[in-house]
């Protein structure tokens, strides 16, 4: 039933009121759906300017940016402040308030005990280092999109497995987090870092697939990962705005 | 994943190839010996920045060479010095902290924060001078003072602490200070009516153990030394630069900066404790244990927030525990750590009109110049004879090595109120277009007690670039022209440079890795390295 006027949050009948307030003033210049424009800066994808507070967006709306050509609209009154940047943050993508179907109480006991996960991730400061950090990984996803990343455990460009063997035969497998033509350099499960000389090993294979496991269809129930799922969407919930944008592991 | 892991743990054994960096752990530096890491800011706990490696010397420094350069995409100019431990290294531009392979430049890992909006002065140029490490996690301030503890193998944020509340004119540039599982903070704001403090935080937990007010609360001892009312709210007394620690003493060292508001001191009648002070402190309770205030009652912004020196040496024929600060002020200070004790003050500026002499329990006799509203031509300038670019001690030479600089502003003073999100200077302080700045390289002999060399340095005057020095008899600085620079650690003569095409603020380290030394120095928004073929 989510989606009758009559059961809209204060924040949703906010944003609501703001749309036409961006129409009107805004999109002239930000463009209709904030992407920007030929006179005014893409305020929806950017990342300095989603992670600015509302307060200080706001602050913007209400002062302008003199020196950059943005006039000030205090004018509008601070109820259509508000709800202005409470449009914004639609058009961010920043509250879709994405359903909790599960429990994520019993989630956060999956992630820190039978399902692992934290062997390799880290959530708010536990678990692993060799995986992303998932603090904020749940922040505007879907539960089934998160379950099905976590049955596929999908690799991606940060999680990519490099295999190197030695001269002697050895064989050393862990995260690649540098390379260039003359050397790799890969972050082993012990904490520490190596870079291999290419011209001094026998071989280097990229894994064609992350360091993860692919058997959690199997190992968790369908509510074990809706729960897991929802752990992931309420941690991401209680992130403060400088946490949110920010990739915790660029290369 | 069991699987995957045991095979993992069991591939991971070091390989002959291989370079192996052993996860970054480092023990505190107890021992004042600099080798292959250079764990803290200033390198160790001494604050010397002297390395023991000599590989570079001064026979074959002339085939130093660049090794490689990284670049910060996101920070303003860097100030920061890295820290080196088993070969990663941990810089910070801004909100930003990255680990790179010492020996490649490879980015390993890239932790990104935005920076803060709605911060004034100092704060709002985002400057960030490093971090503390402390075993696997390490240490840094964010521009709106929050102290982030990073797991050093991923970067991921372990805590994060809100420091300084209730004035936002609250900032902070520092790099933090391990000292016995605690981390030491500071922060900026001295100019803009913040109180100052520092304070300590468990390592592990993040939680407050103590903090030390440097502006006491009405009715605490110092407080005589200002007016009564809430002036000490907004008295200054920052903390912008690490202190130094001897473990066999059990105390910190750690400077403090200018009162505020810096140049209408009328509104703030006596000595100021503890502004432009050197604060003697447990480590453990963060309790005073006695204080040496270089200029009280300031009001020329002489920040003593300049890297105390500690020093093992002969002083007039005997051992003593010294520390060493070349001073904003324009004078070079030793005192007796141990107890605090004044024992000398040298003029190293070539020219000050604010004090006739230091008298002979080290307070100085003043001038009849103060800032007014009409203005005042006084030196130093308010950007000091020598400012927080790092000092240098040298065992071997037994000189201490600073860069100063030849400067006079007009100062001038007007009541103002304080306000939140403005700056407290109470009006300012000018450049006459006849002025001309001047840096110069200095040698200040300990044992004599007088400048050995002073060497003067082509440029503009506006480059704030440190010194260190090396076993091997070298000094390596950034010079006021944009360049790199290394000369003889005896003599002052120049032996090799190189352009880094961008001004200078920041101060050099070095660093080895497998037998290799390094010299890194941050120069604009890179860092740049260099060694022997």
């Amino acid at each position: 039933m989510a989606g009758l006027p009559s059961q809209l949050t204060a924040q949703e009948k906010l944003a609501d009121a703001g749309q036409q307030v961006f129409a009107s003033n805004c999109a002239g210049c930000h463009g209709a759906d904030g992407h920007g424009g030929e006179r005014a800066p893409n305020l929806a994808t950017v990342r300095s300017v989603i992670s600015k507070s509302d307060d200080d967006l706001e602050s913007i709306v209400k002062k302008g940016l003199p020196g950059l050509g943005m006039p000030p609209f205090a004018y509008l009154g601070d109820d259509k402040v508000k709800s202005v940047v409470a449009y914004l943050r639609v058009l961010q993508g920043k509250t879709t308030a994405t359903p909790v179907t599960g429990n994520s109480t019993a989630g956060r006991a999956l992630f820190f005990g039978k399902a692992q996960c934290s062997n390799c991730h880290m959530v708010r400061g536990s678990g692993g280092f060799m995986a992303s950090d998932l603090s904020v990984y749940g922040d505007g996803q879907a539960s089934s999109a998160i379950q099905h990343a976590v049955v596929t455990h999908a690799p991606s460009p940060t999680s990519r497995g490099v295999k190197v063997t030695t001269k002697s035969g050895e064989k050393i497998l862990g995260a690649l987090r540098a390379e260039d033509n003359f050397a790799v350099t890969l972050l082993s499960p012990d904490g520490s870092f190596h870079t291999y000389d290419r011209a001094k090993v026998a071989a280097i294979q990229y894994t064609s697939e992350s360091l993860l496991p692919k058997d959690y269809a199997s190992r968790l129930s369908p509510t074990e990962l809706d729960d897991l799922a929802s752990f992931l969407i309420t941690t991401a919930a209680q992130a403060s705005a400088t946490e949110k944008p920010a990739k915790r592991r660029q290369r | 994943m069991k699987l995957t892991y045991a095979s993992l743990l069991a591939a991971s054994l070091m390989a002959a190839a291989c370079s192996a960096q052993k996860p970054p752990h480092a023990s505190p530096p107890a021992k004042p010996t600099l080798r292959e890491d250079w764990p803290t800011y200033n390198g160790d706990y001494t604050g010397r920045r002297y390395s023991s490696l000599t590989q570079v010397t001064p026979e074959n420094v002339h085939a130093l060479r660049a090794q490689w350069v990284f670049h910060s995409r996101n920070a303003g100019v860097l100030q920061v010095t890295p820290v080196v431990v088993a070969g990663v290294m941990f810089v910070t531009g801004s909100n930003d902290a990255y680990a790179l392979d010492a020996v490649t430049g490879k980015t390993l890992w890239h932790h990104a924060r935005p920076i803060s909006d709605g911060l004034i002065d100092d704060a709002s140029g985002h400057i960030n001078r490093g971090v503390a490490v402390l075993g696997s996690q390490i240490y840094m301030e964010t521009d709106n003072a929050h102290l982030l503890c990073l797991d050093a193998r991923s970067g991921n944020l372990l805590w994060d602490v809100a420091y300084a509340t209730g004035n936002r004119n609250y900032g902070a540039t520092s790099a933090p200070l391990v000292v016995k599982g605690k981390v030491l903070v500071g922060t900026s704001g001295g100019d803009d009516g913040v109180r100052g403090f520092i304070a300590a935080f468990d390592a592990q937990t993040g939680k407050e153990a103590w903090r030390f007010w440097t502006i006491p609360a009405p009715g605490e001892p110092g407080s005589e030394t200002w007016p009564k009312g809430d002036i000490y709210l907004h008295g200054g007394g920052t903390t912008w630069m690490p202190g130094t620690y001897d473990p066999e003493l059990n105390t910190i060292f750690w400077g403090t900066g200018n009162p505020s508001p810096d140049f209408d001191g009328s509104v703030r009648e006596g000595d100021n404790l503890y502004t432009n002070c050197l604060l003697a402190l447990d480590p453990d309770t963060g309790k005073l244990k006695w204080h040496f205030q270089f200029t009280p009652h300031d009001v020329n912004d002489f920040d003593s927030t300049e890297t105390p020196v500690l020093v093992d040496a002969l002083y007039q024929g005997k051992p003593r525990k010294l520390l060493i600060q070349a001073n904003r002020n324009g004078f070079i200070y030793t005192l007796d750590r141990t107890t605090g004790e004044f024992l000398s003050a040298k003029q190293f500026s070539l020219f000050q009109n604010w004090a006739k002499e230091i008298d002979a329990k080290g307070r100085p006799v003043r001038t009849a110049l103060v800032p007014n509203v009409e203005g005042a031509r006084m030196c130093p300038s308010y950007a000091g004879a020598t400012n927080w670019y790092s000092p240098s001690y040298n065992e071997r030479t037994h000189l201490f090595y600073f860069m100063a600089l030849e400067d006079c502003t007009v100062f001038t003073a007007k009541t103002e109120p304080f306000e939140e999100g403005k700056a407290y200077y109470s009006t300012g302080a000018k450049h006459l277009p006849t002025e001309e700045m001047k840096k110069y390289l200095v040698a200040y002999d300990v044992r004599r007690n007088e400048i050995a060399w002073r060497s003067p340095q082509v440029g503009e005057g506006h480059s704030s670039a440190g010194v260190m020095s090396t076993a091997s008899g070298l000094v390596a600085f950034g010079d006021d022209a944009q360049e790199f620079e290394v000369v003889n650690a005896t003599t002052g003569a120049p032996l090799w440079h190189f352009n880094v095409g961008q001004p200078i603020h920041a101060s050099p380290m070095s660093y080895a890795v497998e037998g290799k030394q390094y010299f890194a120095v941050a120069a604009g928004s890179d860092l740049f390295t260099f060694a022997l073929p």
